[in-house]
Parts: structure tokens; sequence; C-alpha cells
């Protein structure tokens, strides 16, 4: 599996290279401006916006994360929150949350993939309706709901009202599904598995990658939304949310752009290691399993 | 698989600890570093986290403090202020409201005042308003000292807006901020920039200067500024070719600065009464004009009654004219930073930043005048602060020699006061969710801050005004130039605010008060949100911008988006 | 016997599905149906004073049609979020494709570009913005000078403002859609490869006839969900601009955004509800003509 037989003399190969290269180039500039600005002194900034610092001050990183502080009003009391509490309510909302509305999707395209009854159309049809339907003014009556629910300002609310099924990733579960082929599922039925059987052993292991990789994609999603803190859950502080707030701080310390800059950075870096810890697992997972034939 | 998963997760979790490891918790300290005195009863005073900060009310803590040391509190005995700044005191205040808030006693920015009032989040506050400073809540009792009511201090204007909502107050405004023309008086006086009384440049520092565009010699403060549009220009001129400065700068990033400004300039040319029709809809437009002759000159049309269905009549508001005319001789003749005035890498900090910092860094040019807010200064606190560790004392923000400019006016003979066009939603209130027992003396802290003693201190403290009437006495003395001339400003302008209880108002306030939302032209089928980029992009008149407006303002288009009012 | 055992099968996959559905779709009626009913409702409605609206039948909408007429916003945002659609989508997709590709086939430095390509989605919105107009806006002119090109900045140029602008939603928006198409690559049995391989099958004709085919479903499932998102997806202006874009940048989107975001917005929901209303009404058959075509007239699948 290691050489899948692309040699750069293809010259699609070539082609596709040189853009890629030009789009490496493209990315790595800004963010090389935006680290080392993030180095830089606010007075050496203003002085000259684009050019590499005239003294690096790595302490910038420790100045951003000795600022990263949320204020938090709950039952008329103050408290306050700094970023060891705020990565573990980034993660308990983002790993949660990733999960369930990914299990979500995958289960209801499952079943609307697999048998045949004229509801799946009704469920599709919800999927496309709601993806064109642009709602305004809705949040009042949300927060009420999650309220009377007893859901509102916590974090296993914030998973339910994530675990919906509409969207991008209902229709890319439905298509995988759908195009997979059923000889598999068909022998286990013959051998008297049940339905949930035969879900769980194998239509969700057929799946793996693109259930993981669609986790991936909404973990990160949910870890960089301060949205959450800000209008469902306004005593659990995420990281993102702590940035939100850094970023729009007026403490003369860190209101100026190196400052906000080095602010982001350290919040990207864990995000950077899941990512460079997972990537990898999920590529080199894809050829076991009884998916090939 | 899912062991795999945990593992992994479990692998990131841990090198994220370590980053959580190295961070410490050493962040800011909140509500200061003094704990809580459990003896103490504690009152909670929140200030919206922007440039203007809280520190005005630590300056009055410990006096407030001192006044109630010895009162009993049931088990508690004297009170003790717990202040926290935070971006949350705004707008509607977040999705829940005040509810949760432990704050008292709040000071916000931005607020939607009487959308708030009116959902309950504000406390009545009527008895604190009216009721004599020397009343004492907690005492319940009259002393000696200041006997005038808070309620004296507002004007007409003031009182019909704060207490719209059943005729009873729950706010009151707190800071005085408008958009206008910093300038840095160093660069004034080292270069001779201020005219004489006739009309060229003053020769040297004690030479005699003109009357200023107020057209008093008595009041020192404004005089040997440019007193016309013309006389600002030939400054811009001299200041751009004789001393190779920018003459007036501002953030490209942030164009609708340019706009506030140019409702300032607005306010300032038509005054108080004409500007508010903006924001009340209720009145008679004077002077609107009709056309423009061959030659440019705007000809004049009968006065036309206003109402919220007929507003945009106002778009025929000759001080809008006046106000772009201004910005075009500048943009016109490149009296602006051509450089970086539209480009979106170059913030209004950016602006502040260089604006303090071009003295010292020879990179940098240096500006004259600066388009930004009166508050500005609090915004550049960090850069002061970094040049005065730098440079001594003498760069520190409290002796930097910076003003805010009175407007020029259009014409010499509209010399005279000038109208300041102050923003809303700078609002002090009492949480409605506070504790029973907590309301006397949240009300007079609350009073406390309406003193003359306190307002004082509060200028003294931000080098701004607060929106009421009251003496400076001796403690103009402490005061910065900025300072100062805020306070000479405050003083003998006219003030209009963008604060109204009409309908339409409250119903669609953003799109009353909003900068980008009130400078829109339609001009050969393309509309422009900005007089500033289009003058500069596309090269539009100021004439046929004025004239874009009204085709932009249909009355079918004015009554389709404003319904109901 | 037969029909019997067929009926119990079906019987059994009924409760199956039944159960299955149980959740996800209470979720839905309450979190959806329950939550944006009133929304919806909004758009026959006019505001009155806090948290209480009235009803007016139609007059929403005729109010749209006179602001449709008169207001070159509309047609402008529209063109816009017809152009940001068709260049972000053209270029999004097929780039994202191509990509995919070569980092599915392994081929020099694939691991660092999956992750140089997936970096944006990593680095916070807040900041990455600030690069780019920094990078649009301070770098770029500063660079095209030395080669004698004078220009204000990319985005400060208004000829080339929202182009720049599409720009950015591309350049940062590949990271999911390569973590997709790779997905789904991988998905791809190996012995279609070794017999293509065997056939003497180049790079080109390879990605043409069986990689193509296979991640149809993918494309356009994103081709669907892009399409569904023409009038929602505001294009990062608010990012860029926050609630004072120039006219000449606006997308419906963003319109429909920052009209509901701003403070006390509430005297304008229903007029956004009912233009949210025909804006759905013209996208959904849209979709489903889309659709409809992609499995009609996509590549097949030769399995």
């Amino acid at each position: 599996m290691k050489n899948r037989g692309l040699s750069l003399r293809s010259p699609y190969a070539i082609v596709t290279l040189c853009i890629l290269i030009l789009y490496v180039v493209s990315l790595l500039f800004p963010s090389a401006w935006g680290l080392w600005t993030a180095m830089k002194s606010n007075l050496d900034y203003l002085g000259d916006p684009l050019g590499l610092p005239d003294t690096w001050h790595f302490e910038n990183f420790l100045t951003a994360l000795d600022n990263y502080m949320v204020q938090v009003f709950k039952d008329g009391r103050t408290y306050y929150f700094y970023i060891e509490s705020m990565l573990l309510f980034s993660l308990l909302y983002a790993v949660g949350a990733a999960f369930f509305t990914t299990f979500v999707c995958c289960l209801v395209a499952y079943v609307t993939s697999r048998f045949n009854f004229v509801f799946n159309k009704v469920v599709y049809g919800i999927v496309i309706v709601t993806m064109t339907l642009p709602i305004v003014g809705s949040l009042p009556s949300e927060i009420q709901m999650l309220k009377m629910l007893n859901l509102y300002d916590n974090i296993v609310g914030m998973w339910v009202l994530k675990s919906n099924f509409l969207g991008l990733y209902y229709l890319v579960f439905y298509s995988t599904f759908k195009s997979l082929p059923k000889d598999y599922s068909e022998a286990a039925y013959i051998d008297g598995a049940s339905n949930f059987v035969v879900f769980v052993r194998i239509g969700l292991p057929l799946v793996r990658n693109i259930f993981f990789t669609i986790m991936l994609i909404k973990f990160i999603e949910f870890w960089n939304d301060y949205t959450a803190t800000l209008t469902y859950m306004p005593s659990y502080p995420t990281l993102a949310f702590g940035l939100y707030e850094y970023s729009f701080s007026a403490a003369p310390e860190i209101n100026n752009t190196p400052m906000r800059m080095a602010g982001c950075f350290v919040l990207a870096v864990p995000i950077l290691i899941v990512f460079l810890f997972t990537h990898d697992r999920m590529m080199s997972n894809l050829s076991m399993g009884g998916v090939k034939e | 698989m899912k062991g795999k998963l945990k593992k992994i997760f479990a692998g990131a979790m841990g090198a994220a600890m370590i980053c959580a490891a190295l961070a410490g918790c050493t962040g800011r300290a909140p509500e200061g570093s003094e704990p809580v005195n459990t003896d103490q009863l504690q009152l909670y005073i929140g200030v919206y986290e922007g440039g203007l900060g809280s520190d005005w009310v630590y300056a009055l803590k410990k006096d407030f403090e001192d006044k109630y040391a010895d009162v009993t509190f049931g088990d508690k005995k004297g009170v003790q202020l717990r202040i926290s700044e935070s971006k949350a005191f705004t707008g509607e205040f977040g999705t829940s409201g005040t509810v949760n808030m432990s704050q008292e006693v709040i000071f916000a920015e931005g607020a939607a005042t009487l959308y708030c009032a009116e959902r309950g989040d504000f406390l009545d506050i009527s008895d604190v308003v009216t009721k004599p400073l020397n009343y004492d809540f907690v005492r319940k009792s009259t002393g000696s000292g200041e006997s005038a009511t808070i309620e004296s201090k507002l004007n007409q204007d003031q009182r019909d807006y704060y207490s719209a909502i059943d005729g009873k107050y729950y706010a009151l405004p707190t800071a005085e901020a408008y958009m206008g023309l910093a300038y840095d008086i160093e660069v004034f006086e080292d270069n001779n920039l201020y005219f004489a009384p006739d009309g060229s440049f003053v020769t040297g520092p004690d030479a005699e200067r003109s009357s200023g565009p107020d057209g008093d010699p008595s009041t020192e403060w404004d005089n040997g500024l440019p007193q016309t549009y013309e006389q600002f220009y030939t400054l811009c001129a001299k200041i751009k070719n004789d001393l190779k400065m920018i003459p007036v700068m501002w953030g490209g990033a942030l164009q609708e600065m340019v706009s506030f400004l140019l409702l300032s300039l607005e306010a300032d040319n038509v005054g108080a009464e004409q500007m508010y029709l903006n924001y009340d809809y209720d009145g008679t437009l004077e002077k609107p004009i009709t056309s423009f002759d061959g030659s440019g000159n705007p000809q004049f049309g009968a006065d036309v009654p206003i109402t919220a269905a007929t507003g945009y009549e106002l778009y025929k508001q000759s001080g809008k004219y006046y106000a772009l005319k201004f910005i075009e001789g500048i943009i016109e003749n490149g009296y602006y930073n051509v450089d970086n005035g539209t480009s979106s890498a170059f913030t209004h900090q950016d602006a502040e930043g260089v604006f303090v910092s071009a003295k010292y860094n020879t990179n940098m040019t240096r500006a004259a005048m600066l388009v930004d807010g009166n508050w500005w200064q609090s915004e550049a606190k960090g850069v002061f602060a970094d040049w005065e560790a730098e440079k001594g004392a003498e760069a520190s923000m409290q002796n930097r020699k910076f003003g805010m400019m009175p407007f020029p006016k259009a014409s010499a003979e509209e010399l005279g006061p000038m109208t300041l066009l102050t923003y809303q939603g700078h609002v002090g209130f009492i949480n409605s969710h506070i504790d029973a027992e907590k309301v006397d003396i949240a009300k007079a802290f609350l009073q406390y801050c309406y003193t003359e003693e306190a307002l004082r201190t509060y200028t003294v403290t931000t080098n701004i005004c607060r929106p009421v009437t009251y003496d400076m006495g001796d403690a103009y003395d402490q005061l910065s130039t900025h300072g100062k001339m805020c306070v000479d400003l405050h003083t003998s302008a006219n003030k209009v605010s963008m604060e109204s209880a009409s309908k339409i108002n409250r119903n669609y306030n953003t799109q009353i008060w909003y900068a980008p939302e009130l400078w829109k032209s339609t001009v050969g089928g393309t509309t422009y949100t900005y007089p500033s980029l289009a003058m500069i992009n596309n090269g539009i008149s100021a004439e046929d911008y004025f004239m874009g407006m009204r085709a932009y303002w249909t009355p079918s288009v004015w009554s389709a988006t404003f319904k109901n009012v | 016997m037969r029909g019997i055992k067929i009926s119990q099968k079906k019987k059994k996959d009924l409760i199956f599905y039944s159960l299955a559905l149980l959740y996800p779709l209470s979720q839905f009626c309450i979190f959806y149906i329950g939550v944006n009913f009133n929304s919806v409702l909004l758009a026959f409605k006019e505001y009155e004073t806090v948290n209480s609206y009235s009803w007016v039948g139609f007059e929403n909408f005729e109010n749209l049609f006179v602001l449709f007429r008169e207001r070159t916003m509309f047609r402008v945002a529209l063109k816009n979020s017809l152009a940001a659609f068709a260049v972000g989508t053209a270029c999004g997709l097929s780039f994202g494709l191509f990509f995919s590709y070569y980092i599915f086939k392994r081929a020099a430095g694939y691991k660092f570009f999956k992750v140089l390509l997936f970096l944006p989605s990593i680095i916070p919105a807040i900041s990455l913005v600030v690069m780019f107009k920094q990078f649009a806006d301070g770098a770029m002119p500063a660079i095209l000078k030395a080669v004698g090109i004078r220009t204000p900045g990319l985005l400060a140029d208004p000829d080339l403002t929202f182009g720049s602008i599409i720009f950015y939603n591309v350049w940062v928006s590949f990271g999911t859609g390569i973590l997709m198409y790779v997905g789904a690559m991988e998905n791809i049995s190996t012995s279609v490869f070794e017999a293509a391989k065997m056939d003497g099958a180049s790079y080109g004709v390879e990605f043409c006839r069986i990689v193509l085919p296979l991640v149809w479903g993918t494309f356009s499932t994103f081709l669907i969900v892009n399409l569904g998102g023409l009038f929602i997806n505001q294009w990062n202006i608010y990012a860029f601009y926050g609630g004072g874009a120039e006219e000449s940048v606006y997308t419906i989107g963003y319109y429909l955004y920052k009209e509901s975001v701003k403070v006390n917005a509430y005297a304008g929901y229903p007029q956004l509800a009912a233009f949210g209303i025909l804006l759905s009404l013209v996208t959904m058959p849209i979709v489903y003509a889309v659709k409809w075509a992609c499995e009609r007239f996509g590549p097949s699948t030769e399995r």
C-alpha cells in the first residue's frame, strides 16, 4: 500500500504539485507573518507592520496565556475561569457533541438507506428543506425550549442540541451507505443476526473511516465555536470563547495586533496536536477490516 | 476501535494539559487584588470592559466606603465595593439579560437602554434621580451638602429619554462620547499652525491668535484654530506641503469612523434642535436643500414637517451636504493618509498608535489630526505606557499634548459655539435582580456618582466628561490638555444626543444611529455605504453623493423599511 | 409460507427502523420544528413592542417586493451570492478533488500537503482574517510596488475586493473537502487500481475512469449542500467587515445574518423571515433538480 503507483513523470501529478506548492506558499507566508507578528512588541509592529521583529518577544505567548480569563455570572455570583477549565469544557463539549451528531447522522442515514420505507423520502426531504431555509430570530425560542427541558447552560444540553441529522454529513453517510455492497449484511441476516447486530457489527465498521473523518471535522468545528458559550452555556466558557473575549479585550497589555496574534496561536496549538495525532492513525486504519473485496 | 479512539484523545488531552500546566493561573486579578472582607457588605459594581475602564470607580471607592464605614447592614458593618469589568455589559446583556449577573450597579456601553428597561432588567431609580443629592438612601435622612437633584443636572431631552418607560427613570447617562478630530497640539505649537486675527498663520508662540471657530476671543482654548472650511484647507495644505506630514489620518479598516465624523459635522452645522430631528422625527426641517444650480450652489426650499412616516425628507437636510463638502475637500486634495486610508490592514487602533508614536519613531509619518472618538486616548493607553517606559514622563498620556478640535464652519457667518453630537447607550443602572436588602446601598452609590465631587473625579480619571451639568472647579488644572479641551467643549458647546424615545428609534435603533446605515447613497445605479470610499475610489462629488442619498431613500422604500412607527 | 416470512422480516425491520429514528426525529421535532415554527410565522406578523408581534398577513412580502424593485442591494447581493457560489464551488470542489487524489496516491510530500491544507481549518477565523487582511492590504502593495505596480491592496482596490474575498473563502476551505474525498477514495478497492494498472491506465485515465465515478457521490453531495446554502452562506463577509460592509460586497447570506444579529433587531425579524421563506422557495426546486441531474447524468459506478 505504500506506493500507489504515482510517479512524478505524469503531467497531471506535476501540475497538481505546482498548484499545491503555490498554495502552500500563499498559506505559509501569511501564517509566518502572523507567527512573527505574535512575537513583536506593539511599538515595533506600529513602526513596521510587515517586517521581522527587532527583538523576538517569545514571552508574548506566556502573556497571552496569562490573560486567558473569563468571567461567568451565575445565580448572582461571579466566577472566574482560567485556561485549564476552559480546556476541559472545550474537550467535553467538542468531543461529546462531535460524537453524538456524527452518530445520529450515521444512524439515520443507515436506516434510511438500507430499509425501503416511504418515510425515507420524508427524512431526505427534511434534510433538503432545512438546508435551504434561512431561519432568523429563533434564538430566544431555542433558549426557552432548552430551559424548559432543563438543558440550558449545561454541556449535556449542548450534546442534545447538536445531535441532529440535518445537513451535509447525513447526505455523506447516506450516499456512502447507498454505494456500499449489501453482501455482508445479507450474509449476516442469513446467519440469523438481528438488525441491531448487523448495524453495529457490519454497518458501522463499513463506514468507520468516514465516521472518524466526520467526527474529526465536527470536533474541530465545535472546538472553534465560541457561540455555544455565548448563547447556550454561559457558565461553561470554552477556549474558543476565551479567545473571543481575549480578542476583544480592552486590557492595555493585550489590546494590540501582536498580542491578539499570540493569543490565536496559543489556541491553535492543542488542535494542531490533535490533528497531527489523529489524521495519520485514521489513514493507517484504512486498509484493515472487511471492507475491501 | 473505541479503545483506539480513547487513546487518541487521552494523548491529545495529555498534551493539552501540559500546555495548561505551563500557563499556570496567574491571570489578570479579578475585582482587584483586595480580598473579600466578610465582615462587610459587598456591593458589586460592573463596568463595561472598554477603553474608559473602571479606574474611575476605584477612584471613588475609598470615599464611598468611608461614608458608610460605621453603618450596619444586618450582621455586617460597612460596605466594600467589588469592581469588575466585562464585555457582557452591552447590547441586550446576552441571551438572559441581567438576571444571572452578580453585579448590582452596572455601567454599560452600547446598551439597548429602553429595550432592557422595558423588559424589566433595570430597577426603577426615579427616587435617585429626583431626590436631592444630600438625601441619604441608607440612613433615610437628608444631610448637609449638595442639595441639587440629579434631574436638575440633566437636560430636557435626557429627562424625556430616560423616563420614557411609564414615566419612571431606569438609567442615567454616563459618558459624553462623540466622534471628532483629535489634534496634536505640539505639532500646532512647534510649527505655528495657529491663525492670526487677519487670517494668516501666527509668527510665533506668543503672537495674537484669531478668535477660533466660536468667534469669541475670550474662550482662549480654541483661539487660532481654523474658523472656516477654507482656513482648514489652508492649514491642511501647509501641513502636507511644508511640513510633509499627514493633515488628517484615520484607520482605513474602519471607515465608519469617518461616517460618524460626518454626523458630528452635520450636527455642528445645523445645530442641536435640527439635528435631533434625525432621532425623534418630530418637528420641522428648516431650509432643506432642494437642488443645486448650475455652478453647484445649493438651492433651498420651504420648511418641511417631519414625522416618522416622512423621515426620508431629512435627506434634504443642508448639514448633510456641508458635512460631505468638508470631507470632499480633504479627499480631493489628498489631505489624508492616502497610503493606508482605505487599507483594511490599517485599523483605527493602528492609527491611534501611529498618531502617538510618530513623534518618536521617525520611520512613521506624523499626523496633525486624527479622526477618532474623544475616548481615543483610553484606547491607546498601552502605546502611551510603552513610550513612557522608553522616554520617561514627558511621553506619558498625562503630559503629551493633544486636544479635540472644535469644527471649522462652512462659512464665516456661522461662527459660534460648537454643537456636540453625543453617542447613545453609555448608561448606568441598578440591576433589577438585586437582593432587596442591597437596594438602598446600590441607590446610594449610583447617586454618589453624580455628586459634583464624584463627577470631577470621573473626569480627572478618564479625561472625558459625563453628559450632565457640573463644574470642574480647581480639578480642571489636574487634567491633561485633552481632558481640559473635553471640559471646555462640554461647558461651552450645545449638545444633542442620539438618544430618543421615538418609536422609530426604539424599534429600528441600528438604522437610526449607526453611521454606515445613514450615509447610503445611490449614484448612477450603484449604492455606496461610505462617502469616504465613494469619493476616494469612485470620485463621487459631495453634491452627487447628497442627491444620491435622496435617490436611495425614496418614500416607498422608507415606508417599506420602517413599519408601524 | 414464504410470504409470511417476508412480512415477519419486514415487521422486524419496521421496529428497528422506528426505534432508530425515535430519538433523531424527536430531537428534530423539538429543536427544529418546535423552535423555528414561530420564526416562520413571524413572516406574517409585525413588531409591536418587547416580545409582542401582531398579524399583518402578506404585508411583509408586499414590502419586500417594493424593496426588490427599488433597492440596488438585492440585485448586487444576488449577483455576488451567485458569483461566489459558482466560483467558490467550481474552484473548491475541483481543486479539492485534484489535491485529494494527489494525497490519496501518496505522491511526493503528500503528508506535508495534507497537514498544510488542513491548517486554515485549525487556525481560528478571527486571526485568519487578520492575517489575510495584512497579506492583502499590507504585504501585497509592498510586494507589487517592488515590481512596479501601484495598488492600494487587494481588498482596498474596489475592483478586486469581492474577488479577493472569494479567493479567501476558497483558500481556507480545502480541509474538510479533502478529508472527505480522501476518505471516499480510501474506500475504493485496491483490486480496482491493480486491474487498471495492469491495463496500463495512466494517472489521468485512472482519475477519470475509476476515481471520479467512485467519489461522485461525495462530490455531488458537496455540490448539493453548497447549492442549498446558496443564500445562507455569507462567505465570511461578516468576519471581514462586521455589520458595516460596502454594498458592493454584500451577499444575501450576509444581509440576512447581519440584520438578525444586530442589537435590538426584533422589529426587522418579520421581514427577514418573509425573505427567508421566499429564498427557500426558490432554492428548494433547484436543489432537487440538481440532485436529480447528478444521479441521472453523473458517471456511473461499475462495480
